[in-house]
């Protein structure tokens, strides 16, 4: 274990201190799974109360794509997280080289999402074409835009000066997975549970 | 057993994610094929979101540093939503609530 303590987060405080990064990006990411949280549960009511049209929208989704994205967005957050132990180390470069290789993974993510929208949209199926659809858009449009937003974050705490990178690594890391963390959610909802 | 040894809680849970992540593809072979789920499956793979967001938020997200309480917080946010998802849609599977 002696060797795996170094790359550990140092034990912290309690309270609101206790958590890695900055203290604004939590309170963010609390008010992000709140709404989140409640878009979930509208759309498994909405389904429930038509959950024809449900299916029939779902037969168009392509859920094998969905897991790829899976594995790209949980690569990622470990590279993410990878960089955050490199900072700690003191080995700046090999951390921003890290946080630069999440946001490039990170950005197959959008990739692949292109090629979902392109097929979808493809087929005729637009966010006007019925309730699935609204809510599939909606929801998987505002994630994706996080995940936009996500890479932009991570490019940018990763140009950090000595004096801040740790802090901005964490902070920068700590919106990435929340990110993650409601994809996995996201992912069986909308794709899988039918 | 020795390659575990070797391997960090970081590595682990990463490998963790992309072998949960590789049983719900089970579930997308499936579903892209035609296949319902019902409410046994839909239990299954909530249960593998929660497995999959216990690991980012202790791990990833490094709550396993921040208490207890931190921990607590976070995991029944995780558990009671997805626990609400499955209830909504088993109400819906078992004809309690839906279209008139």
């Amino acid at each position: 274990m002696a060797d795996v303590d170094m790359t550990a987060p140092q034990d912290r405080p309690g309270g609101l201190d206790a958590l890695p990064g900055n203290l604004m990006m939590w309170i963010l990411i609390f008010s992000e799974l709140a709404v989140f949280g409640v878009a979930f549960l509208g759309f498994a009511t909405a389904r429930v109360l038509d959950p024809a049209t449900f299916a029939a929208g779902q037969a168009h989704l392509n859920g094998t794509l969905g897991a790829l994205n899976t594995m790209v967005l949980v690569t990622s957050g470990y590279l993410a997280a990878r960089a955050v132990a490199a900072g700690r180390r003191g080995a700046a470069k090999q951390a921003r080289r890290a946080m630069l290789a999440a946001a490039a993974v990170g950005s197959v993510f959008l990739a692949v999402k292109a090629v979902e929208y392109s097929a979808t949209l493809g087929a005729g199926l637009t966010i006007d074409s019925d309730t699935f659809f609204t809510l599939y858009f909606l929801l998987t449009g505002f994630h994706a835009l996080h995940v936009v937003l996500g890479i932009v974050i991570l490019l940018l705490v990763s140009r950090s000066g000595p004096e801040t990178l740790v802090e901005n690594l964490e902070t920068g890391a700590a919106f990435w997975h929340m990110v993650d963390l409601v994809w996995v959610i996201l992912y069986p909802l909308v794709y899988l549970i039918r | 057993m020795g390659l575990l040894k070797k391997i960090d809680r970081l590595t682990l849970s990463w490998l963790v994610l992309m072998g949960l992540t590789a049983v719900t593809l089970l579930f997308a072979r499936h579903g892209d094929a035609g296949g319902g789920v019902g409410i046994a499956g839909a239990a299954l793979l909530l249960a593998l979101a929660v497995a999959k967001g216990r690991e980012i938020l202790l791990h990833y997200l490094e709550l396993d540093h921040a208490g207890p309480g931190w921990r607590l917080l976070m995991t029944v946010w995780l558990v009671l939503l997805c626990g609400a998802i499955l209830l909504v849609t088993a109400a819906g599977a078992l004809g309690w609530v839906g279209p008139h």
